[in-house]
């Protein structure tokens, strides 16, 4: 068995997470804020990826940040390589799967934390930003943890969006979902065998883990 | 002398908040039943929530002025502000607690004389390295008191904080509250409806009712002895009621 997609698709998860990791607990911040205008809409932005078809994503994807989209020609003639048909589509595309999980936990724990300690916080002259970065975030940080792992698990077993947007180049962009897929084509099914039982240990692992967070957090 | 001058009216729904007073150095009662607005006022002085209009000054210094437009946040107010939930923050220890709100640039070392000088100010040093939820809440009281003298606050803001106390812990934190705002001339609100804690604590008793001052003067003049204060409901018993809640008037509840 071959540990290169392996070692990709985890490599690829944890951009996405680290990526998540900050945007998402922005945007949930954003979201658990009542002053902001339309967040509703924001919201349903953000979810959609969860409902809607991997290849309606992943179309989306390529108009946008394809060779001849603004962004993807931007990023192409800034760093000399595209974003789709790279690892760094790989990344955008476990991202888009990561991201609505990080935020709908990181919004839920956010919105738990009392209100009136970051009054508390105010008075005690703590700007808005000291106060959310020392008393709400910690605060929630367990469910925010939570939901990093939810995400790190779903980013790790992209299939559809990643297929569209990265490809399924060997050692370049197949990550180990692709390569369990070709791998049963190719009726090289031992092989597959090692990829399904060490993605299915940490999706497991992941799982008993949030439980644990989550349970703790509760109390 | 710093006095704290308060005019301010805000609308939530269809109750109003329209109020206008004075706040001397010493112990000014905020008294009424539930649903007077009491909270709303202290808020306002705090700057929790924006007056629709009025003007909120200490002093010289302007805090609130909606014709000027001048809002002066509440992190730049320097207010003690002791909530009746108390909010202290459940993830720090009580010395963590009592430093969060200590200028930057202090030392380590200062941090934590001042941290211990406040601590101990209040007699509960014993518990400077645990979490608010190991505290009794005599103790939780005390912590969240050091923490809003830490800051050196222009004012007091004081949220029915003892309420929850039984009769004599309540007593000897009285005590040591009157010591600690005689000693800094410190102009203190404190919303109470306990007619005793007010007779027990106040200088000045500012009466509200339905969002207005209906009354206003000495603690002697406004609650004086006797089992019924001429501006609250009638009591059928003549029980001691101190540890009773006044009841709210059912006309704005």
């Amino acid at each position: 068995m071959s540990y290169e997609p392996l070692f990709l698709s985890f490599k690829v998860a944890l951009i996405a997470t680290a990526i998540s990791a900050v945007l998402g607990t922005a945007l949930a911040a954003l979201l658990a804020s009542k002053r902001v205008p339309g967040r509703d809409l924001l919201d349903v932005l953000i979810t959609a990826p969860m409902v809607l078809p991997p290849t309606v994503l992943g179309y989306y994807v390529l108009v946008s940040l394809g060779r001849r989209s603004a962004i993807g020609g931007a990023f192409e003639s800034f760093t000399g390589s595209t974003i789709v048909f790279t690892q760094t589509g790989a990344v955008v595309a476990a991202t888009i799967g990561a991201l609505p999980l990080v935020v709908k936990s990181a919004r839920a724990a956010l919105e738990s934390v009392d209100p009136v300690l970051v009054l508390a916080a105010r008075t005690l002259g703590a700007s808005p930003l000291r106060a959310f970065l020392t008393v709400e975030l910690p605060l929630a940080l367990g469910g925010i943890v939570a939901g990093l792992m939810l995400g790190f698990a779903r980013s790790l077993g992209d299939f559809g969006v990643t297929l569209m947007v990265a490809g399924d180049i060997p050692g370049e962009t197949q990550t180990a979902s692709l390569a369990i897929y070709d791998a049963i084509q190719a009726n090289r099914e031992g092989e597959a065998l090692g990829m399904v039982s060490v993605l299915t240990g940490v999706a497991v692992a992941l799982l008993y883990g949030i439980n644990k967070l989550t349970r703790r957090g509760a109390r | 002398m710093t006095t704290l001058h308060v005019t301010a009216r805000r609308r939530t729904g269809d109750f109003e908040v329209d109020v206008r007073f004075e706040a001397k150095p010493g112990i000014t009662i905020l008294f009424g039943p539930s649903g007077a607005g009491k909270s709303t006022t202290l808020s306002m002085i705090a700057g929790l929530v924006r007056p629709d209009a009025g003007d909120i000054r200490l002093g010289a210094t302007a805090w609130f002025d909606s014709k000027t437009h001048l809002d002066v946040p509440i992190q730049a107010r320097k207010v003690g502000f002791v909530f009746q939930s108390l909010a202290l923050f459940p993830h720090l220890t009580a010395a963590d607690n009592v430093a969060y709100g200590l200028p930057r640039g202090l030392s380590r070392l200062q941090i934590d004389e001042r941290v211990t000088v406040m601590l101990e100010r209040l007699k509960v040093a014993h518990v400077a390295k645990r979490k608010p939820a190991t505290f009794s809440g005599g103790e939780a009281q005390r912590v969240a008191l050091a923490r809003a003298f830490a800051i050196e606050p222009a004012i007091l803001l004081l949220d029915e904080p003892f309420s929850a106390l039984d009769r004599p812990l309540r007593r000897e934190l009285h005590a040591d509250v009157r010591k600690m705002v005689d000693s800094l001339a410190l102009p203190t609100i404190l919303i109470t409806h306990h007619p005793n804690e007010a007779r027990a604590l106040g200088d000045h008793v500012v009466m509200l009712r339905g969002g207005r001052v209906v009354g206003e003067g000495s603690v002697s003049e406004m609650l004086p002895d006797g089992p019924t204060p001429p501006d609250a409901p009638p009591s059928d018993s003549r029980l001691d009621f101190a540890d009773t809640p006044m009841a709210a008037p059912g006309s704005f509840s």
